[in-house]
């Protein structure tokens, strides 16, 4: 029960495509998160899994029957909005009921099933407020209660975290991730944080400009990401991106940074390249070592680590992580090198060549 | 800021900011006692008074007061100016919200302006000039409204003439005219309801009339409110449309309170009795009003 598929779901408002073909399948029970910055078509796609969208081209099976022609109640899909979007005329009891009445469920049934998800979500005191009478967070609950009464297929989550605190984002993240575990239904969840993508995530569904960029766990985008757009989107701070020139040398193919410094890569291409480095993969060497140089602009120090920024001498910047410590001069001249496995390289195109994790060694000289 | 002044407005210190504000608010004020707060008062004055206009006037006390309950063209003229206002409310409020939700969906935006302008144009044109107009269209004999009903078979009406029918036909007057107001309103109301409720109200599976009740009306109550509060004080005081239409009749059918108070006031001269069904008409409106905002405790919603 809610299995999802989507083939070549296309969408275009008027003459502007925002979704362009997209294929996914998730399998029932599975949490899926759709990353990606504003305007990606990442809530676009939500919709149209909702059915509050019509799609332009293409088909949506939920346990391989099309539904591009059902309502929202039809596909018995359940849906979270970043507004909560609670009647603000019912109480949180009767907002949580009015669906369950329009299906004609019975009074007891549908006062058992209120009972069991306010229990649930500790907001059994709560039922017979109104909105306007609750908190960010506690809207947040009954809205999610709202959800859970239906006992959907899919539950869809649109930004639900956004309108609330940082405290309390962190808090409801942790209930949603138990909620799942509890009810077992398929979830898709649309965000345009990272951290709340990698946390919740059993898949992340990478989207950039209406197209998927990339699906994978968390793990995989984070460790094996297929383009530049990936590698820069996921993991916080940024990861760095140092324009190289591969080149043919007796060493085989390789990359030469500053201080004569190279890093060979077996399998890429001769010609321009990006080389992709975490900062938490960046360290700082000795005077006249290292692959990089850079003059320190500004260091932040957050207490267990610190973040380095660096500008190279061709304005590229650099971010390091480093385990706190005694803080630079400013101005400092500093030199990075990095562990040669934990690079990304990137062709002309954009696109992962391979890491070096097999093939790649640094080389000072 | 902490400055918070304890003394006096006229202490020497405050003195100079306290006349400098009354002189920016002189205006207004001037407005206010010349146009609202001395006719009030100086009907509440000639209420207790005989007053021709030719001589001076004498007091009488509560005469004009005791009189109203043995007039029985007050009575009349009161129960057609309720009878309208109810009416008029429903039909303006009503119908200006039905086209307010039919003209708020999707549709060709030439065509969604089009018909906006045009529910919402009687609205500019002078009430005379309407009044005027309908005359024509209400015609027994050569009217139009009675052609078209002679094509499918209805008798002539008589739309001005009859005493059970004439209320009515002022009635759709002045439905016609200000239905397109209230339509207005309604759709800014609208407008300002975040879709995410018909969004949340789609996935409950709840569609067309019952949306429509539980959501749409339940969210645009407090412009409902609104719009019935300005039209029922707008209908109390209804007065030029008939004098055009009817002109009160056929008989008193028609006279509204506001036409009684003018003819009793400057048909008859008798300002003091004119005075006594003025305030009486206030104190409707005020009583009506009230009860409104009462009673809108129970169905008007705030975000």
């Amino acid at each position: 029960m809610g299995v999802l598929r989507l083939e070549n779901v296309r969408k275009s408002f008027g003459a502007v495509p925002v979704i362009h073909g997209v294929d996914l399948e998730i399998p029932s029970g599975e949490f899926v998160v759709f990353v990606g910055p504003s305007g990606c078509g990442k809530s676009t796609l939500l919709r149209i899994i909702a059915g509050l969208e019509p799609v332009t081209a293409g088909q949506i099976k939920l346990d391989g029957i099309v539904v591009n022609n059902l309502e929202p109640a039809e596909r018995r899909v359940a849906m979270v909005f970043q507004s909560y979007a609670l009647y603000p005329h019912m109480t949180a009891r009767k907002n949580m009921a009015f669906g369950l009445k329009i299906a004609g469920l019975s009074k007891h049934d549908i006062e058992t099933r209120i009972a069991d998800a306010a229990r649930a979500l500790q907001i059994e005191q709560l039922l017979d407020r109104i909105p306007k009478d609750l908190s960010g967070g506690q809207r947040q609950r009954v809205a999610i209660g709202r959800a859970i009464v239906r006992e959907p297929q899919l539950f869809l989550f649109d930004e639900p975290l956004s309108n609330l605190d940082a405290a309390l984002r962190v808090q409801t993240r942790i209930e949603i991730a138990k909620l799942h575990k509890l009810v077992d239904s398929t979830m898709i969840y649309v965000t345009h944080d990272q951290v709340e993508a990698m946390t919740l995530a059993d898949r992340i569904v990478v989207m950039n400009s209406g197209r998927v960029e990339q699906v994978g766990t968390p793990l995989e985008l984070y460790r094996q990401p297929r383009n530049l757009f990936v590698a820069g989107f996921i993991g916080s701070p940024m990861m760095n991106f140092l324009p190289v020139d591969i080149v043919e040398s007796p060493r085989g193919r390789s990359a030469v940074g500053a201080n004569g410094a190279a890093i060979s890569f077996a399998g890429a291409p001769v010609g321009p390249a990006t080389l992709g480095i975490r900062p938490e993969n960046l360290s700082v060497a000795a005077d006249g070592q290292g692959f990089i140089a850079g003059t320190l602009v500004l260091e932040e120090h957050l207490g267990e680590h610190r973040l380095i920024h660096a500008v190279a001498a061709d304005g590229t910047e650099l971010i390091a992580k480093l385990p706190d410590g005694p803080a630079y001069p400013a101005d400092a001249n500093l030199h990075f090198t990095f562990d040669p496995r934990h690079t990304h390289l990137f062709g002309a195109d954009g696109v992962r060549i391979g890491s070096t994790q097999e093939q790649g060694t640094l080389e000072h000289a | 800021m902490g400055d918070v002044k304890t003394a006096g407005w006229f202490a020497p210190q405050n003195r100079k900011e306290t006349i400098a504000g009354l002189l920016f608010v002189l205006p207004a004020l001037i407005g206010f006692v010349t146009f609202v707060a001395g006719p009030m008062i100086a009907t509440l004055v000639i209420s207790l008074m005989k007053y021709d206009l030719f001589s001076a006037p004498t007091f009488v006390g509560l005469k004009n007061f005791q009189r109203m309950f043995v007039d029985p063209r007050l009575w009349k003229a009161f129960g057609n100016t309720a009878t309208f206002a109810v009416f008029a409310v429903l039909g303006n409020v009503g119908l200006g919200v039905v086209l307010a939700v039919l003209l708020n969906r999707r549709m060709p935006k030439a065509l969604q302006y089009i018909y906006r302008a045009a529910y919402f144009f009687p609205s500019l044109v002078g009430l005379i000039f309407v009044a005027v107009l309908w005359q024509f269209m209400f015609q027994r004999d050569i009217g139009i409204i009675n052609y078209y009903l002679g094509k499918i078979g209805i008798g002539p009406v008589s739309w001005l003439s009859s005493p059970q029918v004439a209320l009515i036909s002022v009635i759709i007057l002045d439905v016609w005219k200000n239905v397109g107001f209230a339509m207005l309103i309604a759709i800014a109301g609208l407008q300002s309801i975040s879709t995410d409720y018909y969004d949340a109200a789609r996935v409950d599976g709840a569609r067309g009339w019952r949306t429509f009740w539980q959501i749409t009306v339940p969210l645009l109550s407090p412009t409902i409110l609104f719009l019935i509060t300005m039209n029922t004080i707008g209908a109390f005081k209804v007065f030029e449309s008939i004098v055009v239409l009817t002109n009160g009749g056929p008989g008193d059918a028609t006279r509204s309170l506001v036409m009684y108070i003018y003819e009793q006031g400057f048909k008859s001269f008798n300002m003091g009795y004119a005075s006594a069904i003025s305030l009486l008409l206030l104190g409707v409106i005020v009583i009506i009003t009230t009860i409104q905002f009462v009673l809108s405790k129970r169905w008007t919603f705030y975000e």
